[in-house]
């Protein structure tokens, strides 16, 4: 017994100096630790084609408004050295109106009620935050450990320095799995059709930030349209050091709790799984004790609640879960601001942020020309064929939809139209197919 | 005089591409007649300045 007792206090202590020696080797370049940190975490997420959130955080949604003032390619630069790009700016919350006909056939009940994203952060009466929500599905991330060479994937989660400590190796290989992950979006037309309200509501504030289209560098609103969430992280550690079993000096590995003992006449399989199980117990409370950070009040600190999953002599599996789930990254689109505080066309961010971009940005900007001349044809042959009456019905709707600045007179309508055409502008080239479906009263 | 502006991306492979987008812009823009094209030609795309004299 006192032997055990021991056995606890030196896998305690060698825990603690673990994550001493993990956190003392970041003190030669704190900063330059947690700027690798950040970038690695961030080019993992970058792998599944979304933007990353760096630190995770539960207070972003969609609708959120960010001022970007970096010029895209300082961005594109800033992506690759950082790995992420800071959302410091907030400027407004929308609370996009589209979420109703976004999920009315597939997510929402009949006749529902549902507020987003209020009920799915929040469900009424329980405590399955975003449990409601749709599902995403993330690939596991593989990363290698060398002592003193760092980590070559560093991740913004307790499991993977604890998850070290436990094993004590000089070196370990793992994975990591983003798991309960969620998300939730809007679809970018409706809310860009909201964003264009807010701006000319506040055309005084973003007069300030607005640039010519000839200008150099231009200032963007960001706007998030979708999120991605998780609920639990799963990491698993493997000790790939070549060392034998007994060589190891100093403080003994807590992992070594599990080296099973060969059985002898007093040590029945039944007492070995009893051992095992007794050893699991002893690390699942290491585990909490390292991770039960408390205020001075007492009160534990916000962040993921950490819980051993699995262990074994060689390899140890941590599961850190967040209750509510965090953001881990989000999609979304970039407007330039002009002078006189009207928008751009929506862009997509990942676009704006991948310097190859431009080759495809040509190709669809053709294919939409082509649509978009075919549409204007239909326009106007339809326009010639009608009625005085319908003439002026079109040109009323054209009016509508914002495609002429004024009811033209009939002369001179085709021509102010044509002005509007814009390959570039995907809610122009709608409005125009919405014209070229109107069918005026006879 | 009303002058307006079109912008077409570049394509960073090579000229034709881009020539071939600018020149569909500039004969769709100018079939109304009396409309003078002027470009400027940017890192990443062409700006097309429309005046209507």
């Amino acid at each position: 017994m006192s032997t055990m007792s021991q056995t606890v206090r030196y896998t305690a202590v060698g825990l603690g100096l673990g994550l001493a020696a993990l956190a003392g080797s970041g003190c030669a370049s704190s900063e330059t630790q947690v700027q690798k940190a950040a970038k690695d975490w961030c080019m993992t997420i970058r792998g599944s084609q979304v933007i990353p959130v760096y630190p995770l955080t539960e207070d972003i949604q969609p609708g959120d408004i960010f001022l970007v003032q970096v010029p895209i390619d300082q961005q594109q630069k800033l992506y690759n050295q950082s790995g992420f790009l800071a959302l410091d700016n907030h400027l407004a919350r929308l609370n996009p109106a589209g979420y109703a006909d976004f999920y009315a056939h597939n997510f929402f009940a009949k006749n529902s009620t549902t507020d987003l994203p209020l009920d799915w952060i929040r469900p009424g009466g329980t405590n399955q935050s975003w449990q409601l929500a749709p599902h995403a599905a993330f690939p596991s991330y593989s990363f290698s450990v060398q002592n003193g060479a760092g980590l070559n994937l560093a991740v913004p989660v307790e499991g993977v320095p604890v998850g070290l400590s436990l094993l004590a190796s000089a070196a370990a290989s793992g994975t990591v799995q983003i798991q309960d992950a969620h998300t939730v979006g809007v679809d970018t037309l409706s809310l860009f059709n909201q964003v264009q309200q807010w701006s000319t509501t506040n055309a005084d504030f973003l007069k300030n930030f607005g640039t010519s289209e000839t200008a150099k560098n231009h200032n963007y609103l960001r706007i998030v349209t979708r999120l991605y969430l998780t609920g639990r992280m799963t990491v698993t550690l493997t000790d790939a050091s070549s060392r034998s079993a007994g060589a190891d000096a100093g403080v003994p590995k807590p992992v070594n709790l599990l080296v099973p003992q060969l059985p002898n006449s007093s040590n029945s399989p039944a007492t070995t799984l009893q051992n095992y199980t007794n050893a699991f117990s002893t690390l699942s409370s290491i585990v909490a004790a390292a991770t039960d950070a408390k205020d001075a009040a007492g009160n534990i600190l916000p962040g993921g609640s950490l819980r051993l999953a699995a262990a074994s002599s060689r390899s140890v599996s941590l599961d850190e879960t967040f209750n509510p789930p965090l953001v881990v990254g989000y999609l979304g689109f970039d407007c330039a601001i002009l002078p006189d505080g009207s928008l751009g066309a929506p862009i997509p961010t990942h676009a704006n942020l991948d310097p190859n971009y431009k080759l495809n940005q040509l190709a669809v900007f053709s294919s939409n020309l082509v649509n978009n001349i075919d549409t204007f044809g239909l326009i106007q042959k339809n326009y010639a064929a009608a009625t005085s009456a319908q003439k002026l019905a079109i040109r009323q709707k054209a009016l509508a939809l914002g495609l002429i600045p004024s009811l033209t007179p009939d002369e001179t309508f085709i021509k102010v139209l044509r002005r509007s055409v814009d390959a570039n502008d995907p809610v122009m080239t709608q409005k125009f197919k919405t014209l070229s479906e109107f069918n005026p009263a006879p | 005089m009303t002058q307006y502006t079109k912008t077409v991306p570049k394509d960073p492979a090579g000229l034709d591409a881009t020539l071939k987008a600018v020149l569909q812009v500039i004969i769709f823009q100018t079939q109304d007649g009396d409309l003078l094209a002027d470009f400027q030609i940017k890192p990443d795309k062409v700006l097309l300045i429309f005046d209507e004299e």
